[in-house]
């Protein structure tokens, strides 16, 4: 039997002669955390609204817990939570604690009221109208939501975006505590940062298509991208230049730099030699280096 | 089916409408100020009628045209709030949010058509009571005809509110035809201004209106006249009702974006 609770092959989904996304296939395990990662207008919220079954796929198939999704919409979201791309869908004069008790009667077996409360730390805004909670304690309250079944997999569309880092950090934390607790979340994201840090495997999405799949620490591996030294660029240097360093693996030209890859701090003496410098910026290799690396553009978080 | 669940939804649905400022205003205060205006201005004028036994009723303008009350309740329920309310739910995501759960989408119309059924029979209570108090109001017809007859209005021009709710994608572009709509009907039924007072091509011409047709039937059954008196008027309510059950489905959307 298979361990995955998602598994998608070959979707495609075109809007007239827009294509939003295209020949994606992936499989989500049980007790990961997979990461959608990509700048805005990547495909990330269309493969997940296809995945959720509120859009119909162009081509492809969708199985969600070994269920196609459109055809078995309210047995799979008794078991399943799904946290929308965006805050304000809840109606502004709505209370916090009404929405809970909403969401409450909707399941069999719910958390209790309390329960919910405490997960997205509203105990005392449970008298608060939604629309004047901040963007951190509303996006809180919605993932509270979708926790409240008791479900074995969440589906989050941009859980964290537009928030200040502290918000950021108590989703995750929540978001990490679920997963400890034997749960599977399929998560958008368009922070390359969290998604490096929190998800097992991420799918790195570019114009609806399949950039890079993988875990996010073996792929850097696989690339052997560790270090990135930045050297500034001169008449005299040229890609095969750069290449022909021992410990040089990976090369790319951003506006007026060379963006050097290596796996060893090696590679930061062998430039300083090579260009003559005594100092040359240095810093760990990130996720959206790679993404630099298989779409040949720096990461930017809007529509390019 | 689960009551617990039917409950909340019913109660959040309740809420969210009565929190909405304008919705709340038209629904519950607008009536009562309109029947004591109107009322206080033209109610107690002397009205004469002929049952169908023969027998003349004197009685006052009001125990006459209490029904054209009435039946601007529904109309203002009916093609003001209800495509207000759905597309301004439809636009803000709310429905999509919904779609996010496990519960079943026909509860959410469903549940919604209780709630205004239920908003629509305490306004009535509200105004009848008002009406009975203060400008001895009388009623002369018989209470099945009078309640299958405020059903059969209810529900059809119930139906043509939530058509009109899903035609739009913007709540406001909904508001506005939904206003236009209203107030057009309103005042060429014979609810605000009796339609005798109309010069003849107007009084002909308002029969065109669904809403005359509703203030007529209303008014039949009121002053307990006769079928053949009012079945021209609740054919016509119930063929609009059925159109609004045919096209509703076709053009109602639980999401904006399609």
């Amino acid at each position: 039997m298979s361990d995955s609770v998602i598994e998608v092959a070959s979707l495609a989904k075109h809007y007239g002669d827009v294509t939003a996304v295209a020949d994606v296939s992936l499989q989500v395990e049980t007790g990961t955390i997979f990461g959608l990662v990509g700048p805005n207008g990547a495909g990330k919220s269309t493969t997940i609204e296809c995945i959720e079954g509120l859009r119909t796929p162009s081509s492809g198939t969708v199985r969600v817990l070994s269920q196609p999704p459109r055809q078995h919409r309210r047995g799979l979201f008794r078991r399943i939570g799904v946290l929308p791309q965006h805050n304000e869908l809840l109606p502004a004069r709505l209370r916090v604690g009404e929405a809970v008790d909403l969401w409450r009667s909707f399941y069999d077996n719910p958390l209790s009221k309390d329960e919910t409360l405490a997960l997205c730390g509203l105990k005392d805004r449970r008298k608060t109208r939604t629309s004047r909670l901040s963007g951190g304690q509303r996006r809180r309250l919605m993932i509270a939501l979708a926790q409240v079944g008791r479900p074995r997999l969440l589906i989050l569309d941009e859980p964290s975006s537009g928030l200040d880092p502290v918000a950021r950090y108590n989703i995750w934390r929540n978001l990490n505590a679920f997963k400890e607790q034997g749960g599977t979340i399929l998560v958008s994201t368009h922070y390359m940062d969290e998604a490096e840090e929190h998800c097992d495997q991420l799918c790195l999405l570019d114009h609806g298509r399949i950039q890079v799949l993988g875990n996010p620490r073996r792929l850097m591996e696989e690339r052997r991208m560790r270090i990135l030294v930045k050297v500034p660029h001169t008449p005299d240097l040229d890609r095969d230049r750069l290449l022909a360093l021992d410990h040089a693996h990976q090369v790319e030209q951003v506006e007026n730099e060379w963006f050097v890859f290596g796996a060893t701090d090696r590679l930061y003496g062998e430039l300083k030699q090579l260009t003559n410098r005594e100092f040359l910026e240095l810093r760990p290799a990130r996720l959206e280096d790679l993404y630099l690396m298989t779409t040949g553009r720096a990461y930017r978080t809007g529509v390019d | 089916m689960n009551f617990k669940m039917m409950r909340t939804l019913f109660r959040t649905d309740l809420l969210i409408f009565v929190r909405e400022p304008a919705a709340a205003f038209f629904t519950f205060a607008f009536p009562v100020l309109l029947l004591s205006i109107l009322g206080e201005i033209f109610g107690r004028f002397p009205f004469q009628f002929t049952l169908p036994d023969g027998t003349v009723v004197d009685t006052t303008y009001i125990s006459v045209f209490f029904p054209g009350f009435v039946a601007f309740i529904i109309a203002n329920l009916a093609l003001q709030s209800a495509p207000i309310f759905l597309a301004s739910q439809r636009t803000t995501g709310w429905f999509r949010m919904l779609q996010l759960s496990p519960l079943r989408l026909s509860w959410v119309i469903i549940i919604r058509v209780v709630m205004y059924f239920a908003i629509f029979v305490f306004s009535y209570a509200v105004m009848f009571v008002l009406a009975r108090q203060i400008f001895d109001l009388r009623f002369f017809g018989q209470l099945l005809p009078f309640g299958l007859a405020l059903l059969l209005c209810f529900v059809s021009f119930g139906s043509i509110g939530f058509l009109l709710g899903g035609l739009f994608n913007s709540a406001s572009t909904t508001q506005a035809v939904a206003s236009i709509i209203f107030f057009l009907m309103y005042f060429t039924s014979g609810s605000a201004i009796p339609r005798d007072q109309f010069p003849d091509w107007l009084f002909r011409a308002t029969e065109l209106n669904p809403m005359t047709h509703v203030v007529d039937l209303l008014i039949a059954v009121w002053t307990g006249q006769a079928f053949d008196q009012l079945w021209v008027s609740a054919l016509v309510v119930a063929l609009v009702g059925v159109a609004g059950f045919v096209l509703t489905p076709l053009t109602f959307r639980w999401d904006a974006e399609g």
